[in-house]
């Protein structure tokens, strides 16, 4: 009897086995085989959670590939760069000095500048200027459509076309987003722009506003953003319908004042040469408006004389290289736009 | 009799362990997750592919131009090509949302896109300058939440007059926001007249 009943048993056990286990090493192969509901139904059961099981690695990848890399964000919204734009200029303004109190002169500045701002391809953004009490000679600006231009540098200019010049620089920064392209790698730039919740993304604005107050006063774009900022500049001043040499004549005034360059983007040696190469290759026999005496008139305030509409030529690489004796007898200027 | 007795026992185990080998798929084929999207089973491929649900637009069917001129370009790009302007009050319809920006059709039937901040749900005032706009609320659909001024910046104060001298114990921002909104683009237009700056 056992050698009977024995055999039935394992037959019971074989049977079973041969309909579920030979699916799992062939199963791919036998999908559209057909076959019996048994092997159908394992199959499936181990394929799901086969397939689950490689869904749960690929999402592990990609949070851990999400927090190795940096921002993928490259520029914050509009509410958040108006929102950090606010919070700089209220730094920058500190930092700084007061505002000029006459409110003719910040008129004009205004008008000049939302003339020029007309050109600026960043259409949705609302553009605000003031006039910085400042012997400094520069201009600045901040996200979101501030900008900012001392009564230092003013004092030097002689044209409106000048001063169209200067501010349409501080609009090409704000127009290429440069601050947000400086300011990549910053911390506090990268948590806003992947923070998640409202609190947690005013936090880090609030923050990088002071990387972007200190940017801007200290630092400096670098040579590449400031060589593509005039360019857009320049470009921005002859569509306005003002003389295009604006900016590069701006910059002989402040050189001539004996301005004390910082960064590598002041030296006009650098600088001149490539706008000046723009502007007879792209921009050759352009005209626009000069409009000295509306200039002398609207910054009469600050006292300035008038001189030659025209400044003198650009330095020479002589004058250049001499230039570190010559700025150590001037501290007390900046050249910073 | 102890080897009849044995017999069944054997038999009895190796059913149960049949059964229990043929049974054990049956849960997963039975059990629904409600927590997930339900799919077909595809062998070989990476993912579940739920459907999709269609995006409708959101928010108003149409907007109006709330500055002065409205530039609609035929991208989303700042730099795309200008198909045409909109001046303020112009009714524009809505035909989708792309993220700052919507897509309109004018009423000459033109398409193009616009900054949401340039537009609002409801016929602007025509005395509004174009800067009081977005800090009165023109904002896009998505940021309309805090009512009155941007997220989290200060509320506008009066319109600054045109001479004298500055309030200099308020923030400077708060005065370079006033002197930008007392200054409204028919000023620019006239400033840019009277000094011959005309765009070529």
């Amino acid at each position: 009897m056992i050698h009977r009943t024995t055999p039935i048993s394992a037959l019971f056990l074989s049977l079973a086995l041969m309909a579920g286990l030979p699916t799992l090493g062939c199963a791919q192969d036998r999908q559209n085989s057909g076959g019996s509901i048994w092997e159908e139904s394992l199959r499936i059961g181990i394929g799901a959670a086969a397939e689950r099981a490689a869904q749960k690695e690929r999402e592990e990848e990609e949070k851990k590939s999400k927090e190795k890399s940096p921002s993928k964000i490259k520029y914050l919204s509009s509410t958040d760069e108006q929102y950090l734009g606010q919070i700089s200029a209220e730094l920058i303004v500190q930092g700084l000095g007061p505002l000029a109190a006459d409110i003719p002169l910040q008129r004009y500045v205004n008008l000049v500048g939302r003339t020029v701002a007309k050109q600026s391809e960043r259409d949705d953004l609302i553009h605000a200027f003031g006039v910085i009490e400042s012997e400094s000679l520069g201009a600045w600006s901040a996200p979101g459509g501030w900008v900012f231009v001392s009564t230092g540098l003013l004092k030097k200019l002689q044209t409106e076309s000048e001063l169209a010049g200067i501010l349409a620089g501080q609009l090409a920064h704000i127009s290429q987003r440069d601050a947000e392209t400086r300011l990549d790698k910053d911390s506090s730039m990268r948590a806003a722009k992947n923070s998640l919740t409202e609190d947690q993304r005013l936090g880090h604005l609030d923050a990088a506003a002071k990387s972007v107050a200190n940017l801007v006063l200290s630092e400096g774009y670098g040579t590449e953003l400031t060589y593509a900022a005039d360019a857009v500049a320049t470009r921005m001043l002859a569509s306005a319908g003002y003389d295009p040499n604006g900016l590069r004549n701006a910059m002989l005034r402040a050189d001539e004042a004996g301005a004390k360059r910082i960064g590598a983007e002041s030296k006009l040696e650098n600088r001149l040469p490539q706008l000046q190469a723009m502007l007879e290759a792209e921009l050759a026999g352009m005209t626009g408006a000069v409009n000295q005496d509306r200039y002398l008139a609207s910054v009469a305030i600050l006292g300035v004389k008038k001189r030659s509409a025209t400044p003198k030529s650009a330095p020479s690489a002589q004058s250049a290289r001499q230039e570190p004796a010559s700025n150590e007898q001037k501290p007390t200027h900046r050249f910073s736009f | 009799m102890k080897k009849i007795t044995l017999r069944p026992r054997v038999g009895f185990a190796a059913l149960i362990a049949a059964a229990l080998v043929v049974a054990l798929p049956f849960p997963m084929l039975n059990a629904q997750d409600t927590s997930r999207p339900r799919y077909t089973m595809n062998w070989g491929s990476s993912s579940p592919t739920p459907t999709p649900k269609p995006t409708a637009p959101t928010g108003p069917q149409y907007v109006y131009a709330n500055a002065a001129s409205v530039v609609i370009r035929s991208g989303v790009s700042p730099t795309s090509p200008i198909v045409t302007t909109a001046v303020k009050g112009d009714k524009l319809l809505v035909m989708e949302e792309a993220g700052l920006r919507l897509k309109v059709k004018t009423a000459g039937g033109l398409v193009g896109y616009v900054v949401k901040l340039n537009t609002s749900t409801s016929a602007p005032q025509q005395n509004d300058g174009g800067f009081g706009g977005l800090l009165r609320g023109n904002r896009g659909a998505g940021e309309q939440s805090s009512g009155g001024s941007v997220r989290g910046l200060r509320p506008l104060r009066a319109p600054i007059p045109t001479t004298g001298t500055l309030n200099l114990e308020i923030p400077g921002s708060d005065n370079m926001r006033g002197l930008a909104q007392s200054i409204s683009d028919t000023d620019v237009e006239q400033f840019m007249v009277a000094g011959g700056v005309t765009p070529p």
